[in-house]
């Protein structure tokens, strides 16, 4: 019997015990995103329930070296747009939150600044580790998320 | 010479295994009593490097600036003849350098309470059946863990969040100057409400079922032994109640070991362990350490 078990555990283990090999990436851009990162006419990121647009644009990537900075704008889907607005402060409170999907944690809370109406800074963005994450902006009541927008990023 | 090696086996069973770190895991192996004691302690100091990031699409990320110190303290006292019960606390001083920033702190990780019974004694030395022990472990989430985590780094997750219930068996066996150990353990753990700062509100963790396998081999001479060790650790990954989650995929890495150890007297030995999470296996989901850790145990005779 011990020796049945000790072969099973080793048979279950060998498979497992080959040499690692790496696969690191080759070097490129922290933030990989889509074509959401455009300045566009279309309205890649809505909020339907409140029929607002919303939009990231990177003002500093994070690193592993330095903390990460975006603007969010929002506008009225069928009454402006990214570029020229105008821009609408949303009807309730406005959250950001980084969230992993994959691993269903977030990462540290950012930093959230009125520049003008309907358009905000969102600074101290960090990632914790890298892989798939989302940006998630938020329409809250209290704790309530009343609407929600989700940027896919992969972080490396 | 089998009673030599018999008092160097029980330099006690108490591996350093790590779990994946960026989530606080931790292997469930405890500290066991193998020998003909009546009870030990085993203090560990380990200093742990980040080397790697494996994310879950298996990409290797190189990472530096995070290191972490941990001080174990693991008991176990035979309360009749062939049981035994145990106690693994630890505290975590974590520090990480990024994105700017540079954060320090300490945390208590997650208590283990440990059940053990020799299921296989060794009355009268024989050739091949091993010494076995089968155990049972409770782990108690007192660390918090990364979905708790109120920093910008993550400096305070020490735990996984969840209580953990394990099964596992020891065999071990000394032949001539050559030891050997084989274990397999296997816990599930639990659903808990806890408080999300990222979120705000409390979310539901819904954890799965871990496993760790561990094979190890040892050389002795006189006072010292010299070992290795490979684990395997796998673990399902952390669904939450926050809609959304997809892509969830396993966590599972593999530390290779090497071990020193040398007997001060009957009852006290020290143990020098460098360990690597990047050698061997096919890691994703977890931080990769390099790690290095001194351990004094001392024993107490029946």
């Amino acid at each position: 019997m011990e020796k049945l078990v000790t072969v099973l555990v080793l048979a279950l283990f060998i498979p497992q015990i080959s040499c690692a090999r790496p696969n690191y990436q080759v070097a490129q851009a922290p933030i990989q995103t889509g074509d959401e990162q455009k300045v566009t006419e279309d309205c890649s990121l809505k909020l339907n329930k409140y029929s607002l647009c919303t939009a990231v644009e990177w003002q500093k990537m994070p690193t592993e070296d330095v903390r990460g900075t975006f603007t969010l704008k929002f506008w009225e889907i069928t009454k402006g747009n990214q570029a020229s607005g105008p821009f609408i402060t949303p009807p309730e409170k406005m959250a950001v939150v980084l969230w992993m999907p994959s691993m269903g944690h977030g990462s540290a809370p950012v930093k959230i600044t009125e520049i003008q109406p309907g358009i905000y800074e969102v600074s101290e963005v960090y990632f914790v580790m890298s892989g798939d994450w989302e940006i998630r902006i938020q329409i809250k009541k209290g704790r309530d998320v009343l609407d929600q927008a989700a940027l896919p990023i992969y972080i490396n | 010479m089998n009673s030599i090696l018999l008092f160097l086996l029980s330099f006690g069973f108490s591996l350093h295994l790590y779990g994946a770190s960026c989530c606080g895991g931790s292997s469930a192996v405890p500290s066991l009593i193998t020998g003909d004691d009546k009870g030990q302690i085993t203090t560990s100091y380990t200093q742990s490097n980040l080397t790697d990031q494996v994310d879950q699409n298996g990409v290797w990320i190189r990472r530096k600036g995070h290191t972490s110190q941990t001080l174990k303290f693991d008991s176990a006292l035979i309360f009749s003849d062939r049981w035994q019960a145990g106690l693994t606390f630890s505290a975590i001083e974590k520090n990480i350098n990024s994105g700017g920033l540079q954060e320090k702190r300490s945390a208590l990780g997650d208590v283990i309470l440990t059940g053990g019974f020799e299921s296989l004694p060794e009355w009268d030395y024989s050739v091949w059946p091993p010494k076995g022990f089968t155990f049972m472990t409770l782990t108690l989430p007192t660390g918090k863990s990364i979905n708790e985590s109120s920093t910008t780094l993550g400096t305070d997750i020490s735990g996984r969040g969840v209580y953990s219930l394990g099964l596992g068996q020891l065999l071990m066996k000394a032949i001539g100057a050559w030891d050997y150990q084989v274990m397999i353990e296997v816990h599930q753990s639990f659903d808990r409400k806890v408080y999300s700062p990222t979120l705000e509100r409390d979310v539901t963790l819904k954890p799965g079922i871990g496993s760790t396998l561990m094979a190890g081999l040892g050389w002795n001479v006189k006072e010292y032994r010299l070992g290795g060790s490979l684990s395997h650790l796998t673990e399902d990954p952390m669904k939450t109640s926050e809609p959304g989650s997809s892509g969830l995929t396993q966590q599972r890495l593999t530390t290779a070991s090497v071990t020193a150890g040398y007997q001060i007297n009957l009852e006290t030995s020290s143990t020098l362990t460098l360990s690597s999470q990047k050698l061997f296996g096919d890691p994703q989901n977890s931080d990769l350490n390099d790690s290095i850790s001194l351990s004094i145990q001392k024993r107490w005779p029946r």
